[in-house]
């Protein structure tokens, strides 16, 4: 009887123990379960490497194109957004659960604006480009202009001699010109503009001068 | 019961464990860089500017390099580091960047006002100083450079000017420094030309004549009776005013004594009216000679004759070949009043002229 008791209760230690590690061999199990997938979820989502690269080749085009000079705010702004998608980006990696849904948005957002900005950049350089051309053509008329009028200007008993003041600006400013179309065909579209503006006035304010003292003249004549 | 224990013991160690990125900080240090990039600190505050940069992107590294690792075993305080550090320096660079800048335009605004004022003495005090061809190119396109720049300025555009600026400087210096010792050595005479005129004046006054005083720096013709200032007029000389006559073909103006020697009326001169000068006296002549002695002109440079007082004046340039017109309506005042003999005292000015100091 004792050898019966003693035999099933060895029986029903064998089986607590079977059970004990069954149970263990579950929790483990599990835990090991919960630990890859813990790791699995951890590093599920890829990092959008793509859109990273095209963003940044989008703000390379944009800064190729003359961005940096032509709308300064509007790449500086792209770049800010840039800063802020690589931020989101790593605040993704940083987390728990990587949801690269907001960053892809942003970054996809980042290449469209890249794009706009490159839009924005050739405009303006071509009608930067078309102002200059023009500017120039308009100055070389002011030129021209002056120098006829210069020809019907009062002068005393030597000619020439008393306008060489007016001649020598007139001069200077053809050499600006000069100086403005080499500075034009190196790419340097806002120095030439601004050279030019200077040049068309000074070249204007010298044919009014002379249209009023051809006219007073004139009246002085009759 | 225990399992679940151990699941909720599990995350709230991971939640614990699990390390805080400076979000924060990287987005104040975002803010601030944004903010002196907008004072141009790339520009003005080069040096911290340049340090903020690296360590906002150093802070980004940081970030980047320990999200690689497993979440347990990252630290973000290197990157918190760098990321407070790019605030300092973005913050010094917006402070720096907003003085320097001010700083920098007010001294570039204040040297191109400095080179206006000088310009524009060529416009006044030393606008009749006959320059040199080469001279008044170089004034011609230092004024297109000086607007340029001015231009430049408004717009915020400092580029290169501190470069520009001494190209402007030294090209305008050189254009002052010549009107100033021309002048200078122009009021060295005044003294004697003063003498001269009071002189005549007295003697006009004795002899009961009529006198013809020329100033030539202040362009006057002033005619006096019996030691009376009777009228001035304004006049026009030769484009080289300045200084005595040497040769013809100098384009200046003779100083000294002389008188009519003829009246040429209405037809008998190209000039309206004309009184014909005795230039050149024997003074002039005697001088001539040394001068060419002295290897001042050439050799086979001539004295020059017909100076006149004519009209034909009111064009308001000097344009004559080195004699002094007056308008058509002042010589028919002056017909009358002045016969042939009259004495006629040119002299280069009677006041020491303003140098532009």
């Amino acid at each position: 009887m004792i050898d019966l008791n003693k035999k099933s209760l060895n029986q029903g230690i064998l089986k607590t123990k079977k059970d004990d590690r069954l149970i263990m061999k579950i929790k483990y199990t599990f835990i090991s379960a919960l630990i890859i997938g813990m790791i699995g979820l951890t590093s599920c989502a890829d990092v959008p490497q793509a859109e990273v690269d095209a963003a940044n080749a989008a703000i390379e085009a944009a800064k190729t194109a003359g961005a940096e000079i032509y709308v300064e705010d509007q790449f500086q702004a792209l770049n800010d957004s840039m800063t802020v998608a690589m931020a989101d980006l790593e605040e993704q990696k940083s987390k728990f659960f990587k949801n690269y849904s907001s960053t892809i948005e942003k970054l996809n957002a980042v290449t469209e604006q890249a794009a706009q900005v490159t839009a924005n950049t050739n405009e303006a350089i071509e009608t930067l480009k078309a102002e200059i051309t023009e500017t120039m053509t308009e100055v070389q008329g002011l030129v021209a202009e002056g120098r006829t009028l210069i020809a019907e200007a009062p002068r005393g008993k030597e000619g020439t001699t008393a306008l060489v003041a007016i001649k020598a600006e007139l001069d200077a400013i053809e050499v600006s010109v000069n100086e403005s179309n080499t500075m034009f065909q190196n790419g340097q579209l806002k120095p030439t503009m601004e050279k030019l503006s200077v040049a068309r006035e000074k070249a204007s304010s010298i044919n009014t001068e002379l249209t009023e003292v051809i006219s007073k003249y004139k009246t002085a004549r009759k | 019961m225990g399992l679940s224990a151990l699941v909720v013991l599990l995350f709230l160690t991971g939640y614990v464990l699990y390390p805080k990125p400076p979000l924060d900080e990287l987005a104040l240090a975002r803010e601030k860089l944004a903010l002196a990039e907008k004072q141009k600190a790339s520009v003005y505050a080069k040096g911290n500017w340049k340090k903020a940069k690296t360590f906002y992107d150093s802070a980004m590294e940081s970030w980047s390099r320990e999200n690689e690792r497993v979440f347990f075993l990252r630290s973000y305080e290197e990157s918190r580091v760098f990321a407070n550090k790019s605030i300092d320096y973005a913050e010094m660079a917006a402070q720096e960047a907003k003085t320097g800048s001010k700083k920098l335009v007010n001294s570039f605004s204040t040297r191109l006002k400095n080179i206006g004022v000088q310009l524009a003495l060529f416009d006044g005090t030393y606008k009749n100083l006959p320059m040199s061809k080469r001279q008044m190119s170089l004034l011609a396109s230092s004024k297109l450079k000086h607007q340029e720049m001015v231009n430049s300025l408004e717009k915020g555009n400092t580029n290169k000017m501190e470069q520009r600026l001494k190209v402007l400087e030294s090209g305008v210096g050189e254009l002052v420094v010549f009107a100033k010792t021309t002048l200078e050595e122009f009021s060295r005479e005044v003294p004697t030309w003063k003498k001269w005129v009071n002189s005549a004046i007295e003697s006009s006054r004795k002899n009961g004549s009529a006198l013809i005083v020329v100033n030539k720096y202040d362009r006057e013709f002033m005619l006096y009776s019996k030691g009376k200032l009777q009228a001035t007029y304004p006049i026009e000389l030769g484009a080289n005013w300045i200084g005595d006559k040497l040769r013809s073909g100098d384009k200046t103006t003779p100083e000294g004594h002389y008188k009519v020697l003829k009246r040429k009326a209405n037809g008998q001169t190209k000039y309206y009216k004309a009184f014909l000068l005795d230039y050149p006296n024997e003074e002039d002549k005697k001088r001539f000679k040394q001068n060419k002695a002295n290897g001042v002109i050439p050799q086979n440079a001539s004295i020059g004759n017909l100076i006149e007082i004519h009209g034909d004046g009111g064009k308001g340039l000097d344009w004559t070949d080195g004699c002094i017109a007056l308008e058509n309506t002042y010589m028919d005042k002056i017909w009358k009043l002045v016969p042939e003999n009259t004495p006629v005292l040119i002299v280069g000015a009677l006041s020491i002229p303003k140098t532009g100091n």
